[in-house]
């Protein structure tokens, strides 16, 4: 119960940072890390309602935050036959690669310059 | 544990849904379903980033700790409201800009790399086309110019401010009426570049914009502050000088701003 509860606040508080706070993709931390504890066909569908509300309060083009979320939890979740995927090495890479491709996707739609991505995948290493 | 092959069909479906509405939004065909959204949404989203601007904006954290929710709530509406009617009766009481043509937006997010060290390169402000919100309007606080709608849903838009990177603009020195294009750089830091040798450049001149609207009226006001010219670069042997620019306004103390319309 108190797991589900502390579960609850985190999701809606890194979601409310990711949208009016900071650029940095909080939720996606958040959702990988998740993903690798439960390893759960649910946290797709979080990742989607997720990506979903992000892009409709950033107006950014709608599906597009969902898609990179689902990607990255996709594949994750091919390396898990191979990798130990509950380690620090995993969710450090993960982040940082997770982070990059959102960031790279921004681009395309004018948002962040290439300089930004590189920096800003490295604090969402730390939050992963 | 999800075995991988279960998954495949999920992620696939997902991302099907996904895909159709990005096709469909870059089509322009999904306005309804921002608009939808933002009804349901605004009120959320206004409240979330009054109380999360609040907290941000440096009040004493003793004061905070005693505040239940519900109290930091209410109080971070109320101060909304108080700089909202500070902003106004400001706002109106300028004289460059006409009144009757400004529109007062609410500041829905406006989202930093690090909250407090970084400054926003976008503001999503809760007024859209619906508010007869146009792509390319400035939008100003007093006599300052923020920045330009560069994207407009039925009830929001976003505004890329002047310091962003992507923002370029023509603009002219008050004391010297040196031309030069003003660059956004991105965290809050604005170039003046491309002036003459022969112009004169001083430090603390304001810049304002040189105007560039259509004959509807569409466009950038000439005479909009955009900052104060702070360090000056000058060689001989270039073709141009350049300086740095400081903002005048400081955008993270803000919630209301207010969009021109032609």
């Amino acid at each position: 119960m108190i797991a589900s509860v502390i579960f609850i606040l985190l999701c809606i508080m890194s979601f409310l940072f990711a949208v009016h706070v900071t650029t940095l993709p909080f939720f996606l931390g958040f959702v990988l890390v998740l993903f690798i504890t439960y390893r759960s066909r649910a946290i797709f569908l979080l990742a989607f309602v997720v990506g979903l509300l992000f892009d409709i309060m950033t107006l950014h083009p709608i599906g597009l935050t969902s898609l990179m979320l689902l990607i990255v939890l996709f594949l994750a979740s091919l390396y898990q036959r191979k990798f130990e995927l509950r380690t620090y090495p995993f969710v450090f890479f993960a982040s940082f690669f997770g982070t990059y491709a959102i960031s790279f996707c921004c681009i395309a739609n004018r948002s962040f310059s290439s300089k930004v991505s590189f920096r800003r995948s490295m604090p969402s290493v730390v939050i992963g | 544990m999800q075995k991988r092959s279960s998954l495949v069909p999920i992620f696939l479906s997902y991302a099907f849904i996904c895909i159709l509405f990005l096709f469909l939004s870059f089509g322009s065909r999904l306005s309804f379903l921002y608009g939808l959204s933002e009804i349901l949404l605004h009120p959320l989203q206004a409240s979330s980033y009054a109380v999360l601007t609040s907290y941000h904006g440096g009040e004493s954290q003793d004061t905070l700790k005693k505040e239940n929710t519900q109290l930091r709530l209410q109080l971070a509406k109320l101060n909304e409201m108080k700089k909202e009617d500070a902003a106004l009766r400001d706002q109106y009481q300028t004289t460059t800009v006409p009144a009757n043509k400004l529109v007062p937006a609410a500041i829905l997010s406006a989202r930093t790399f690090i909250p407090g060290v970084s400054i926003a390169d976008t503001l999503v402000i809760d007024k859209g086309s619906s508010d007869q919100i146009k792509k390319g309007a400035a939008v100003v606080y007093k006599d300052m110019l923020l920045g330009l709608v560069t994207s407009v849903t039925p009830h929001a838009s976003v505004v890329t401010l002047v310091t962003s990177n992507s923002s370029s603009l023509t603009a002219a020195t008050t004391k010297t009426n040196a031309v030069g294009i003003v660059k956004g750089q991105g965290r809050g830091i604005m170039t003046y570049e491309l002036v003459l040798l022969a112009d004169s450049l001083e430090s603390g001149d304001m810049v304002v914009t040189k105007g560039n609207t259509d004959d509807a009226g569409h466009g950038l006001p000439p005479g909009l502050v955009i900052g104060k010219l702070a360090s000056v670069h000058k060689r001989a042997s270039n073709l141009f000088q350049n300086a740095e620019l400081q903002t005048v306004v400081d955008i993270t103390k803000l919630t209301t701003v207010f969009v021109l319309q032609p």
